[in-house]
């Protein structure tokens, strides 16, 4: 199983580099039509990488299949393993991809320290820490102090969202 | 300017309260962040990029090498309490430092970790003074053709950072060249994968795909995995270092630090395999060999000496040549650029007070090392108090803020989410992140080289063979990727004979 995965990837990495030549280069790379000298032209670069890609990619795929032909195990995926972790990583990692999209929407609307509290204080919820009021008061302290730095010292101007400004 | 000139100007750069002040909060982050394990030197780098901007050049560029070589140290603090290195470069250390540490002798192991780790480092320094004024004149003979070929040398050092997959690191490296195309084609000035986006028009920054990659897989990871317990952190117990025993293992401090020196200076190869040479040699010359991994001092002594020989030696091929020695210093120029220093040896010619102001911090840095790593041996208990839970999450606000605070774009903070989950995705197909980043740094260098030999030779591929120098490094590059080949047939005879 697990050296299908490096197959498979050889197989994504070579259909990518494929669909670079055939899709991607065409439609994102614009070449000025005076170009004499092909190797200085904006396609040049991009293609050789692709090609370069669908080499690589096929080599991955040949050498993973002899790996399992031989019966070898590929990388093992680092964070599965001992039975030390909370139960529940197949719902924990979709959660906080979509913790993380509705963080960023919701920037312009609650301000970047007051999302940041919320998106704070819900990773803790997520990782169902032991320590709930030492995470409380840094659900708020850490962007707080994240917002006087950058805002007050750096002069970076922080978006603060409309429903409550920060001195 | 003469020499004295440079000198004069560069030290009343240093001795500024602001810049000694950079490098001592450098110093400080580099040996927390190294001893928290989770973190590592290279993330500690990354967060602290964006602090920089608000900086002065010097002040910003101390500040990061603060943080590395701190960093690198640190690293040793958890290799000897609780058998966990903070940072790869310490793996060595745990060989003989956590058995010293279960004997009751931690305090010793420490002691030495940090006064072999400050010697190595000031010799580190001095090669770096002695040896980079001679490289950095030698290349200014490099024209486009012989930047190119260096490059392409330099971009061998993915081999380096590869870890266990070359070919995988090799994929990553490919993907790396292909996002830096991302942005305004550098000669026609046509817009290249941007999909008629403004935001994308400038290319993908730096930093944000730098945090991306290196700090969200782990916060990302941590996530799925909300693992707290690191262990028992063992005490320091009432055994301290004499001068007698550094002076004894005096021999092997220097003899690390040498190693570390040479192999700091060659890029790609970093400071992890520099300490396990040194701890080798050291095994092999030792009186005590059969002590060695049972608590054997002198095994500590050369294990950080080697890890920390590296650390000024990698900055050698940074200024004299403009190129990485690893991905520490990757970043690193990455900070130059923010700045608007491009190293190399023209900066010898431009900016030499600076450069010559980066000579004397380093100097510096290795007796701040020696002040903050003291008071860092006894307050790790307190560092690794810190909940991973908390700590977590809230690295992930630093990150938003701090990545934000590049451009002031929203883009960048979804940007650096993308990055982040494509890094977690390559850390769990097991694609090492450090070949991506080399090859995201080093592929317009690499471009630009190429296309300026274009535009000198109407098209002709001969420029690039133009001169012994460009010769050398095709030569090099060859015998590289021959060993490179060699060295993965041999191995996977070896795991067929075996398996």
């Amino acid at each position: 199983m697990r050296l299908n995965r490096d197959i498979l990837f050889g197989g994504a990495v070579t259909l990518f580099g494929v669909s670079l030549l055939v899709f991607l280069i065409p439609l994102g790379v614009a070449s000025p039509s005076n170009v004499r000298v092909p190797v200085l032209s904006p396609l040049f670069w991009p293609r050789i990488i692709a090609w370069t890609l669908i080499g690589l990619g096929l080599v991955q795929v040949v050498q993973a299949a002899l790996a399992q032909r031989a019966g070898r195990t590929g990388a093992a995926d680092p964070d599965t393993g001992d039975g030390a972790a909370l139960p529940g990583a197949w719902w924990r990692l979709p959660a906080s991809a979509v913790l993380m999209a509705l963080y960023w929407v919701a920037i312009p609307r609650l301000g970047m320290p007051i999302a940041s509290v919320l998106l704070l204080a819900l990773l803790f919820l997520l990782v169902r820490t032991r320590y709930r009021l030492i995470a409380l008061a840094t659900a708020i302290l850490v962007p707080l102090v994240m917002f006087g730095f950058f805002d007050h010292v750096a002069g970076v101007p922080i978006p603060q969202g409309h429903l409550l400004r920060l001195p | 300017m003469s020499f004295l000139d440079h000198a004069g100007s560069a030290l009343a750069l240093v001795a500024q309260w602001s810049s000694l002040l950079s490098l001592a909060i450098g110093v400080v982050v580099g040996v927390i962040a190294g001893a928290i394990p989770g973190m590592s030197a290279t993330m500690a780098v990354a967060l602290t990029l964006p602090f920089t901007f608000s900086l002065q050049p010097i002040q910003g560029i101390l500040l990061l090498l603060g943080v590395y070589k701190g960093g690198i140290f640190g690293g040793s603090i958890p290799a000897i309490l609780i058998k966990t290195p903070g940072t790869p470069a310490s793996s060595a250390t745990v060989l003989d430092g956590y058995p010293m540490a279960e004997q009751g002798k931690a305090g010793k192991a420490l002691s030495m970790a940090l006064f072999a780790s400050c010697t190595a480092d000031m010799i580190s320094n001095l090669s770096l003074i002695l040896f980079t004024g001679w490289l950095a004149s030698f290349a200014l003979s490099f024209g486009p053709p012989e930047f190119f070929t260096l490059i392409l040398f330099s971009l061998t050092i993915i081999a380096g950072v590869s870890g266990d997959s070359l070919l995988k690191g090799a994929i990553g490296a490919g993907l790396g060249l292909l996002l830096a195309t991302v942005g305004l084609d550098l000669v026609y000035g046509t817009n290249r994968f941007t999909f008629d986006d403004p935001n994308l028009m400038g290319g993908l920054n730096f930093i944000v795909v730098l945090i991306g990659l290196f700090a969200l897989p782990e916060i990302i990871a941590f996530v799925r995995r909300p693992v707290e317990d690191l262990g028992t952190v063992r005490a320091l117990g009432d055994q301290h270092l004499s001068f007698a025993e550094y002076r004894q293992n005096f021999r092997t401090i220097i003899r690390g630090s040498v190693i570390g020196v040479v192999l700091g200076a060659i890029p790609g190869i970093g400071a992890a395999p520099a300490a396990f040479l040194s701890y080798s040699e050291a095994r092999r010359k030792s009186k005590n060999r059969a002590n060695f991994g049972k608590g054997e001092l002198e095994g500590v002594a050369a294990s950080e000496a080697g890890n920390n020989g590296v650390c000024g030696a990698t900055l050698i091929p940074l200024l004299a040549l403009g190129v990485p020695g690893d991905v520490i210093t990757a970043i690193i120029i990455g900070a130059f650029m923010i700045h608007g220093l491009q190293p190399g040896p023209a900066m010898f010619a431009a900016n030499a007070n600076i450069i010559y102001a980066l000579f004397i911090g380093l100097i510096a840095s290795s007796l701040l090392l020696l002040a903050v790593g003291s008071v860092a041996i006894r307050g790790f208990r307190y560092v690794a108090d810190v909940p991973r839970s908390l700590l977590f999450p809230s690295v992930l606000v630093l990150c938003i803020f701090g990545v934000y605070a590049v451009n002031n774009s929203l883009f960048d903070v979804a940007l650096m989410f993308v990055m982040g989950w494509f890094g977690y995705l390559l850390r769990v197909i097991a694609v090492p992140a450090a070949p991506f980043l080399v090859a995201y740094i080093l592929g317009p260098l690499l471009e630009d080289n190429f296309r300026q030999s274009m535009l000198m030779s109407q098209g002709s591929m001969g420029i690039l063979f133009r001169s012994p120098i460009t010769w050398f490094f095709w030569g090099v590059t060859v015998l590289t990727l021959g060993a490179l080949a060699r060295s993965a047939i041999r191995a996977r005879r070896s795991s067929i004979a075996g398996g």
